[in-house]
């Protein structure tokens, strides 16, 4: 019977060859690195760095890293932990979905009262440019890991929205020199939100576990 | 025959402890098993397709018992692990090394098990008894103690049954697989304190089974 059974698996195998862990490492590089390309395409094509020069470039570099480190955090919680193949508890990830925005803001607005903004803006142009860059790294990030979430795929969904609107965010930083209240709420909170919400809902679709 | 009142007794008590496994920490047998296990699926990760039989053999004595109590039919639990090795296979270059390869494939099973009972409900018993004998310990034990025993493991199989699928879920893998509840917990993308719950109430369904089998039977109305 076991024999039996570890045959027709050998059979099954063999007509559904796939890449080793090696060969599969340079397509994941790939994917992402052709996702950082867009995303730098869309920073560009919006006006790069020079965007952002109104704003003292010491507080640039302080608002970019206290941002990564939210990016950083969020890359950690919504990978599984070390040893393990299974997606983190889905309390930690709702949790990265529902926090991830509000942590983007405090980042972002304490810097605030250090220096006179340029100009002032309602934020329209950051959400667009986050929610675009957010989706080109969002798509590498489901393409890498389609099929494949055993549990809560939805919320796996979530929390890689949730990421790579932050690592959006990071970049739209070194963008857009506002650090006011309802400008980093309108377009910088809300575009973490929506992407993660985004992911929720293509996560169920894409990212869940399908019987072959 | 009417289960006796020792085997009850002892049946409950086995119901209500935790797992040997649990209490003693795992066994170096078992240990070294899931280290080879990884270290089998690491290789065949990296490429080398021969480490294939040796994660099947690893595997598979674990995982066919499993699913057979999960599907209640031999030929359905061996799909079910050949699904299991296909979505291995499948995903072995996303294989994180050094990760626990045992508590992946119970995973899947589950998830498989779960998608698979949705779509059509599994019959409470087995279509082939002696199919599923298979997979059942073997004791060597006096006519009598035998017929007892079977008539006990259909208490607790009923039991089992009647049971929700989380609860049943989480008291066979903490209870009958010996994986610790927080292990149990990311095997069914649950929370520790949730699978404590579940196998708390499945121990108190299980006793509460076996002291309705051993209560006697109330007189009919006609007898005297």
């Amino acid at each position: 019977m076991s024999a039996e059974l570890k045959a027709r698996l050998r059979a099954q195998i063999e007509k559904n060859p796939r890449p080793t862990r090696p060969e599969s490492r340079r397509r994941v590089v790939l994917v992402h690195a052709l996702a950082m390309l867009v995303m730098l395409g869309i920073f560009e094509g919006a006006g790069g760095a020079a965007h952002g020069s109104g704003r003292p470039l010491f507080l640039t570099v302080v608002v970019v890293a206290a941002v990564s480190l939210v990016g950083v955090a969020a890359t950690f919680l919504s990978t599984p932990s070390r040893g393990s193949m299974l997606q983190r508890p889905w309390w930690v990830q709702l949790g990265l979905v529902l926090l991830a925005p509000v942590a983007i803001t405090i980042a972002m607005t304490v810097w605030h009262h250090f220096y006179d903004e340029p100009f002032q803006r309602f934020g329209w142009r950051c959400l667009g440019l986050t929610i675009g860059m957010g989706l080109a790294l969002g798509t590498a990030m489901f393409v890498v890991r389609r099929a494949r979430i055993i549990h809560h795929p939805g919320l796996t969904g979530g929390a890689l929205g949730a990421t790579a609107g932050v690592w959006a965010t990071m970049l739209v930083d070194v963008w857009c020199p506002l650090t006011n209240l309802p400008h980093v709420l309108v377009g910088h909170a809300t575009p973490v939100l929506v992407l993660g919400v985004l992911g929720v809902l293509a996560g169920t679709k894409i990212l869940a576990l399908k019987p072959r | 025959m009417s289960l006796t009142r020792e085997k009850i007794d002892a049946a409950s008590a086995e119901a209500s402890a935790p797992p040997a496994s649990s209490v003693r920490g795992r066994t170096d047998a078992e240990r070294a098993q899931r280290t080879r296990a990884n270290a089998a699926m690491d290789r065949y990760a990296d490429g080398d397709d021969g480490a294939f039989d040796e994660l099947y053999d690893l595997l598979v004595p674990r995982l066919l018992p499993y699913a057979v109590r999960r599907t209640r039919d031999v030929g359905r639990a061996e799909d079910l692990v050949q699904q299991v090795f296909l979505q291995m296979h499948l995903a072995r270059d996303s294989f994180r090394r050094g990760s626990d390869v045992l508590s992946w494939a119970f995973a899947i099973t589950t998830r498989l098990a779960i998608d698979a009972y949705r779509r059509r409900r599994p019959e409470v018993l087995a279509d082939d008894p002696h199919d599923l004998a298979a997979f059942e310990p073997s004791l060597e034990l006096l006519p009598e103690e035998v017929a007892a025993t079977k008539e006990l493991a259909q208490v607790v199989e009923r039991a089992l049954a009647a049971m929700p699928e989380g609860q049943r879920e989480a008291y066979e893998l903490v209870r009958e697989q010996g994986f610790s509840p927080a292990e149990a917990a990311q095997i069914l993308g649950a929370t520790q304190n949730a699978v404590n719950l579940r196998v708390h109430r499945a121990y108190d369904a299980l006793r509460a089974a076996i002291a309705e089998a051993s209560s006697p039977a109330p007189p009919s109305k006609g007898a005297r």
